[in-house]
């Protein structure tokens, strides 16, 4: 390498440029835009571009809320399938299907409801419990599919279907407990 | 700044205290501004580099790892936003091919290479590409280990090694000793 020395040295007494004064203010301008109110934030996340939505780390707030909203929805979808479809033909496929999975969809919002408030109320301590809760919320439809998929096609289809939902939704609440978890763990040092 | 003061300030930023965060965009601010700078040649793409650097990291403080360096993870995105940009303005029509290079061996320069002969070696270093560019920069500049490159880069030690050995030959061969 005694060969390239000059160039070597050369290289090392380049003069190393300043960058501008405003540089650290714009940075900071920027990154306190980022960070909203968190209120303000929960309601925009909902409306976040997939890429915005994971690349921020989310509040104890907005994880028990995302719990929240998920097991009002599966509540809602549990007593519109209880009380309000009655159309399908009795002893149909549908019909049994629409039965058996109203009852389904009421246990996991009670039990998204639980792992919500196990997250309030824990905080950090729950991070481990809600994400084990999570892996037993994509079983039960998992499991639901299997023991329905006797009944015919539609039912294996609808199962199938909401079990992918169920992976999805369950994937989406495991990165933000992860990311408030960690971001909790490092800021207890 | 030390490696346990850098995670303190990161773990504050993290739980909220964000204006901490301007400790680290100060005391990084300069290094991540000069690579740019040697990347791309001018002060307006330095300086939008160096932000987005500093706001991806933001966006991405959750991944960092307290147990690294996170000058050296900063690199890491800086390395990789420097790179997209460079690919996507096509920044490698400045270069000049290898084979153009080898032809300034040759004793019959035209005037144009003397030219090139008598340049500063921070201009003759954009001549260079920039995946060997970024390496002489890192290593000779910023004065970074071959282990630290390769941890930033994702590339071997003994690839780098051969890639700024490549790089100091062309700009031998460039600067005609």
């Amino acid at each position: 390498m005694e060969e390239y020395d000059k160039i070597i040295n050369k290289i090392k007494d380049i003069n190393p440029v300043e960058p501008g004064a405003d540089l650290t203010p714009n940075i900071m301008h920027t990154i306190n835009r980022i960070n909203e109110r968190h209120y303000a934030r929960i309601g925009k996340r909902v409306f976040l571009p997939i890429k915005d939505l994971f690349a921020t780390t989310p509040t104890k707030e907005e994880c028990v809320m995302s719990f929240i909203l998920m097991g009002v929805f599966y509540l809602i979808f549990g007593l519109i399938l209880l009380f309000f479809i009655k159309s399908a033909p009795a002893n149909s496929e549908m019909n049994i299907w629409l039965k058996s999975q109203s009852p389904v969809f009421i246990l996991v919002a009670l039990w998204l409801t639980v792992l919500g408030s196990a997250v309030w109320f824990r905080g950090r301590k729950a991070v481990q419990f809600a994400r084990w809760g999570l892996v037993i919320y994509i079983l039960i439809f998992v499991v639901s599919t299997m023991v329905m998929s006797s009944s015919g096609k539609f039912a294996l289809m609808l199962g199938a279907g909401l079990s992918i939902c169920a992976l999805l939704t369950g994937i989406s609440l495991d990165i933000s407990i992860e990311k408030y978890g960690y971001a909790s763990n490092v800021s207890k040092g | 700044m030390d490696q346990k003061t850098e995670a303190e300030i990161v773990a504050r930023v993290l739980k909220g205290d964000r204006h901490a965060y301007a400790l680290l965009v100060e005391e990084y601010k300069s290094p991540i501004y000069n690579l740019a700078y040697r990347m791309t040649g001018n002060s307006a793409d330095a300086d939008d580099l160096t932000q987005e650097t500093f706001i991806r990291a933001y966006k991405y403080l959750w991944r960092y790892d307290s147990q690294r360096k996170f000058f050296t993870w900063l690199y890491t995105i800086s390395f990789n936003i420097i790179k997209s940009h460079i690919k996507k303005n096509k920044m490698n029509a400045k270069q000049i091919s290898e084979k153009d290079i080898l032809s300034l061996d040759q004793n019959n320069l035209s005037p144009e290479a003397r030219l090139i002969e008598d340049q500063e070696i921070s201009s003759l270093m954009l001549l260079v590409p920039e995946k060997i560019r970024i390496l002489l920069i890192m290593k000779y500049h910023q004065e970074f280990s071959f282990e630290e490159i390769a941890q930033i880069t994702g590339q071997s030690v003994s690839a780098i090694k051969m890639s700024i050995y490549r790089g100091l030959d062309l700009l031998k061969k460039m600067i005609k000793d």
